[in-house]
């Protein structure tokens, strides 16, 4: 029997054996779907990996909420395909606020081209925690021209609900 | 990365530290040096879903992780009952709005895992059901199940020994470690609460067995660095605490032994040269029977002073878990954040079942402060039927100082609707009045409060 102060915080989270870390796992899945831009399938990443298929899809889904990939279902083919999406650097200047029952998350990232925004809608519920419902991207470039649009919506928004109560009260 | 930042208001009396604790990414700003209450259950979550002005602003909260499944059905089963019968409108969920204006801490109690009891294991084991399928592991219900009780059979292996955590990195379930399960259980659990600190599950590091120190570090390593690694793929989870818990056996009487050297210099390396720490966890087991050697509360006392220091030297706070009156002592000597449970029990949470079955015994206790003893419901009673009096009227927090007939014949209802709040009101008063007396310049005025304190307490108090 080993010693107590023998065991490592590796040993213990699995890491020796030639084995990886959560986070070296979701970065080989990564990887993986990057060198391959036609795309893959659960299996396949399951296979580059050395996890198992459940968790292959587990991982995919999740780089999917968080827009790193995305999934399509072909006609012809039984298992979705997973595609990269884009190059994303690591996030910054991240910020969640919950507004009301909405959660949004902001966050920066590097781009091909320049900084883009990402923009969360979060869901929290009591027993699964804060997950993604879906999210997007804006490049920095065309972030003032966004919160115009997003501004110019709300006015026609209230011009349309003016208009509604005028015609109610006729 | 560290991601708490305190700033101190100067100048501090004594050891006495006081100013605002930050951290940007979670919205948490509070206050320190302060006493907070520990939520061992529904019944906690219930009485402070209630009535929330017993309660500071933005006062930290605790809670008891392997219980974290009950609280949170407990508060949403009373989001109706409270819309009903107050005709509030909740539009943003009361237990999420209650998470936002009061940061929650997680906390693993050791017992659970050092001797196994049925009520713990089976809270840990329902616990572990319900958050592991949440957890970014990946298992369905059945899997979640599986480990679970893989985890729940070597908890009960072993008793009182540390084969539970000798066996964490050698037995695996679908190719994690039970060590990478539990740990990832943990982390869920703080993410599933909306916690701002999570302390870890780490075993309780005894005098007979020395490397429980070197085992204790590794589990606060790994979980850490976990903690790490999710922040850093974007998720948004707890700032992470050095966690140690100490059986009193650690404690002798005026005696500073090697292995409290050791414990400490463990505390200085993680805060000083990681950058995975938030601050650092601590409890004692055991209090009352410590409380009870003036030598042993000396050794406590100098602890405290130690931990100060390195929070202090490190900016980074420190937590001690479900000190009670005693709290007040820490606050003095530089402790930042001292745990009050709502029942004012310092025994272990999870016992063997049963218990005295007098009725006296079920109400449990409320503190009178202006006696300075735990009242049971009888002394209570007498007190209102001899003067009309009943408990004293607090300045702020609760305004009910006599329990109501009904209260007085139910005792779940004189426990949530007058004990609890009343017991959480005093602390908050004493809280008030201990910061009064430090902006005044007044050194040690916990300790000088608990120097008349009913025993055995008073031993905490200024010699």
């Amino acid at each position: 029997m080993v010693n107590l102060n023998e065991i490592s915080a590796s040993d213990l989270l699995g890491i020796n054996n030639n084995k990886r870390s959560e986070r070296d796992t979701r970065i080989l899945v990564l990887s993986y779907i990057r060198q391959n831009p036609d795309g893959v399938t659960a299996k396949m990443a399951a296979e580059a990996a050395n996890i198992g298929e459940r968790r292959a899809r587990e991982i995919l889904n999740e780089l999917c909420q968080a827009r790193e990939r995305y999934s399509r279902k072909l006609p012809n083919i039984q298992s979705y395909l997973f595609y990269p999406n884009g190059r994303l650097i690591h996030k910054y200047l991240q910020k969640s606020r919950d507004l009301g029952s909405q959660i949004f998350r902001i966050s920066f990232h590097e781009g091909r081209k320049g900084p883009r925004v990402q923009i969360q809608e979060r869901k929290f519920t009591l027993l699964e925690g804060e997950k993604v419902e879906g999210s997007i991207f804006v490049d920095y470039s065309n972030l003032e021209a966004f919160t115009s649009f997003l501004d110019e919506m709300l006015v026609r928004f209230n011009q349309f609900n003016e208009k509604k109560n005028r015609g109610r009260k006729k | 990365m560290r991601r708490t930042i305190m700033v101190y208001k100067t100048p501090g009396v004594g050891a006495t530290q006081v100013g605002n604790l930050s951290i940007s990414d979670l919205d948490v700003e509070t206050k320190f040096s302060t006493l907070f209450p520990y939520l061992k259950g529904r019944e906690d979550i219930e009485v402070l879903l209630r009535y929330p002005g017993v309660l500071r602003k933005k006062q930290p909260i605790e809670l008891c992780g392997f219980k974290t499944d009950i609280i949170l059905r407990r508060a949403q089963s009373l989001e109706q009952i409270l819309i009903d019968e107050r005709q509030i409108d909740i539009r943003e969920g009361l237990f999420e709005s209650f998470a936002a204006e009061h940061p929650i801490l997680i906390s693993f109690n050791p017992e659970v895992i050092w001797f196994a009891p049925e009520t713990g294991i089976s809270a840990f084991e329902k616990n572990m059901k319900q958050i592991l399928p949440t957890s970014s592991l990946g298992f369905d219900a059945k899997m979640a199940k599986e480990a679970a009780q893989k985890i729940i059979a070597l908890s009960v292996e072993k008793p009182r020994t540390y084969n539970f955590w000798k066996k964490l990195s050698q037995i695996e379930y679908e190719n994690e470690t039970l060590g990478s399960i539990l740990i990832e259980y943990c982390i869920q659990n703080g993410i599933s609460s909306k916690a701002k600190w999570l302390s870890g599950i780490t075993p309780l590091i005894d005098a007979k067995t020395p490397n429980s120190i070197a085992i204790s570090h590794q589990m606060n390593i790994a979980t850490a660095t976990l903690v790490q690694s999710k922040y850093d793929f974007g998720d948004t989870v707890p700032a992470y605490l050095y966690t140690i818990h100490l059986n009193s056996s650690m404690l002798m009487p005026d005696k500073w032994t090697p292995l409290l050297d050791e414990v400490t210099r463990s505390i200085r390396v993680a805060i000083e040269n990681q950058e995975l720490f938030d601050g650092v966890f601590l409890s004692i087991r055991n209090l009352n029977a410590i409380s009870q050697s003036q030598g042993r509360v000396n050794v406590v006392l100098k602890l405290m002073k130690k931990i100060a220091e390195i929070s202090r030297v490190e900016a980074t706070p420190s937590f001690w878990s479900r000190l009670g009156p005693i709290g007040l002592a820490a606050l003095d000597l530089g402790e930042n954040y001292c745990s009050v449970p709502l029942n004012l029990n310092l025994d272990d949470v999870f016992q063997s079942p049963g218990g005295p079955p007098e009725k006296v015994y079920h109400f449990g206790k409320i503190i009178n402060p202006n006696m300075r003893e735990k009242w049971y419901v009888n002394q209570v009673q007498l007190s209102a039927n001899n003067d009309g009096r009943g408990m004293p009227p607090l300045e702020k927090y609760w305004d009910k100082n006599l329990p109501s007939e009904d209260e007085l014949n139910k005792p779940a209802r004189y426990r949530i609707n007058f004990a609890k709040p009343y017991n959480i009101a005093v602390f908050n008063n004493l809280q008030d009045d201990w910061e009064k007396h430090i902006s005044n310049g007044e050194i040690s005025p916990g300790r000088e409060f608990l120097q008349s304190f009913e025993a055995p307490y008073s031993s905490w108090g200024l010699r």
